[in-house]
């Protein structure tokens, strides 16, 4: 069994770096860490957990539980971690405790995060974790990062034309 | 007539209707308020022309009769008139020559006092007891100041009522100009989009209101007919292309072979040859038939229950009869426990081709490596996970898979014609299902075969 690490900004797109874990160890089972950065003092694991419960969206847990599904004999198991450290020697230790073997990180980074308290962690991943493996990653254009509603009801009050063709 | 005319026109209407009941009740209420002012005065004057005709006082009628001269000026037309209670009606309109209501009259003998107006003419009068008889004092006037006041507010009223109509007007044609200009804008680049120009599109804004839906509804619409044309275009020409190569292959080598006389045992093997790429034909020319079949025969299919786990080993069946290294596993262990999931409605035959497309593509692109096949159901669908180590595709190459005779870059060496997953895309739509396809490049594939689950209820309640 090998323990994978793959980033997350918790959007729906983000769950196809699992598939990508599943395609690079075709041959033994899998357990998953989903992890990513989050600014935070609090270190206790209760209230990580609940955190993270609050920053995933429904549709995010469907899709996880779908991916599981689709490759159960395949993923044992699926960790949500986030990784509250500030040096490079706390990002070591977050590894180790995890016990993390591999790691699949997207070649583009990770955008879509659902707040400014979230951070990219591939790069650190990639500076530290063993074996890694890059993989194309497109993440979704269409759907508009969040907590833009107060901008656009901005805009809908500007007196700046709606639709400018080019 | 145009929406920007219908908007003016309607919130036009819509104001100034509004602004002339507005204006009607203050007219009213103007008109309403001036003659009960009005009669107000002349009740006065006739309280007063009784004190200073009836009072007995000769002091007190003197002061009256001054105070009258000194506050209160003449009003127009004014006139004051004394009858005995018995005059009749008749009598006091000849009298006075001014034609006094009916009602007044009768109004003045029963209550005591009465008021009345007749065109211009305001009337008030009292009936005042004497000890020895009744008396009548009618006073008559006309409220010239009023009518000139009202006449001046209808006036301006009037003029305020066609001012407004006018900025309404032009308020209404700019705001429905301004509302409707990225409409016409929308128009006129719609008009411009040609097939030489049909990678253009709308800009849209992050906004979701309906005109920047509209713009997006035709960005979608220009997507899918840049796709289909596409589509076309490369169809016709990587189908003349995939017919033309056994008959090139065919032509040259009857070519050569009618060169000089050749022995039977030649003859024999460009025979064979040309065998051999007639049946490449043949297959060819056969699956192009199949994929016609699937875009015309949608309502003639016959559908019966199919269960999944059995089309599997049926269709794992055939594979190793064609190629027996295959090297296929089906993965019992996440099958559902209630055999029901396992049944989709559908066409055996069709669904037999889709999955055997998948299947030999999976083993065929990954030089016969492990091939994992398992059924999965939730509560909205029924999918088949085909997981293989192939050479998977390209990333950028992904978009095109479902077009007909398309053949990523990296699969060239492998025989094929670029219809398996065309077909079994269009067979999947059929069924109201979808094919998702996952693939990294060198690393492998994993496709997944989607129908609806039709046993929701049951597996929601289980």
């Amino acid at each position: 069994m090998k323990t994978i690490l793959i980033p997350t900004d918790f959007s729906e797109k983000s769950l196809q770096l699992i598939k990508n874990a599943v395609l690079h160890f075709p041959e033994e089972s899998i357990q998953i860490v989903l992890a990513t950065g989050y600014q935070t003092s609090i270190l206790n694991w209760s209230t990580k957990s609940k955190l993270v419960s609050i920053i995933a969206d429904k549709k995010f847990y469907k899709l996880l539980s779908d991916i599981k599904l689709e490759h159960g004999s395949k993923i044992s198991n699926v960790n949500i971690d986030l990784y509250t450290g500030k040096t490079n020697e706390a990002f070591k230790a977050f590894l180790e405790s995890n016990n993390i073997e591999d790691a699949i990180i997207p070649k583009n980074k990770l955008i879509q995060f659902p707040n400014n308290k979230c951070f990219d962690i591939c790069d650190l991943i990639h500076s530290f974790s063993p074996n890694v493996s890059s993989v194309d990653y497109e993440s979704d254009e269409n759907s508009p990062p969040k907590r833009s509603k107060l901008f656009s009801l901005k805009n809908q009050f500007s007196l700046k034309k709606l639709i400018i063709i080019n | 007539m145009k929406i920007k005319n219908k908007i003016t026109f309607i919130f036009v209407i819509l104001v100034a209707s509004m602004q002339l009941v507005i204006f009607s009740i203050i007219y009213f209420f103007a008109v309403e308020y001036r003659t009960d002012e009005f009669f107000e005065k002349l009740k006065k004057r006739t309280l007063i022309a009784e004190q200073s005709n009836f009072e007995k006082d000769a002091l007190s009628v003197e002061i009256y009769e001054e105070l009258r001269r000194k506050h209160l000026q003449i009003l127009p037309d004014e006139k004051e008139f004394i009858f005995n209670i018995s005059t009749p009606l008749k009598d006091i309109r000849l009298k006075t020559q001014i034609n006094i209501p009916q009602k007044f009259y009768s109004d003045l003998i029963n209550k005591s006092y009465a008021e009345a107006k007749a065109g211009k003419s305001f009337f008030s009068g009292l009936k005042y007891k004497d000890q020895n008889s009744n008396y009548l004092i009618i006073l008559t006037a006309n409220d010239d100041d009023g009518i000139n006041e009202l006449s001046n507010l209808r006036t301006l009223l009037i003029f305020l009522f066609l001012l407004n109509i006018i900025v309404l007007l032009l308020l209404g044609r700019f705001f429905a100009k301004r509302a409707l200009d990225p409409l016409t804008k929308i128009i006129e680049k719609v008009n411009n989009i040609r097939v030489t120009n049909l990678h253009e599109r709308l800009q849209t804004t992050q906004n979701k209101d309906e005109l920047s839906q509209l713009a997006s509804t035709f960005n979608g619409m220009l997507d899918r007919l840049e796709t289909s044309f596409d589509i076309q275009s490369n169809f016709i020409n990587n189908a003349s292309h995939e017919l033309k190569n056994p008959l090139t292959a065919i032509l040259g080598q009857t070519e050569i072979a009618l060169l000089k006389e050749r022995s039977p045992q030649e003859y024999t093997k460009v025979l064979e040859g040309v065998e051999t790429e007639a049946l490449r034909l043949d297959a060819l020319i056969n699956s192009l038939l199949k994929f016609a079949q699937t875009e015309n025969d949608e309502k003639g299919l016959l559908i019966t229950p199919i269960r999944l786990d059995e089309l599997i080993l049926e269709v794992k069946g055939n594979i190793d009869l064609i190629n027996p290294d295959n090297n296929i596993e089906i993965d019992f262990n996440d099958f559902p426990e209630n055999p029901d999931l396992l049944v989709i409605e559908g066409n055996y035959g069709l669904i037999n081709i889709a999955l055997n497309n998948v299947l030999d593509n999976a083993s065929k692109f990954s030089d016969n490596k492990k091939v994992i096949v398992k059924i999965v159901t939730n509560t909205s669908a029924i999918k088949i996970v085909v997981t293989d180590q192939g050479v998977g595709i390209p990333t950028d190459e992904i978009k095109n898979i479902y077009q007909p005779f398309y053949r990523a870059a990296n699969v060239r060496n492998v025989k094929g014609y670029g219809f398996g997953l065309p077909l079994t895309y269009k067979i999947m739509k059929l069924h109201s299902g979808t094919i998702e396809v996952f693939s990294e490049h060198k690393v492998g594939t994993i496709v997944t075969l989607i129908f609806p689950n039709k046993h929701q209820n049951f597996s929601i309640s289980r």
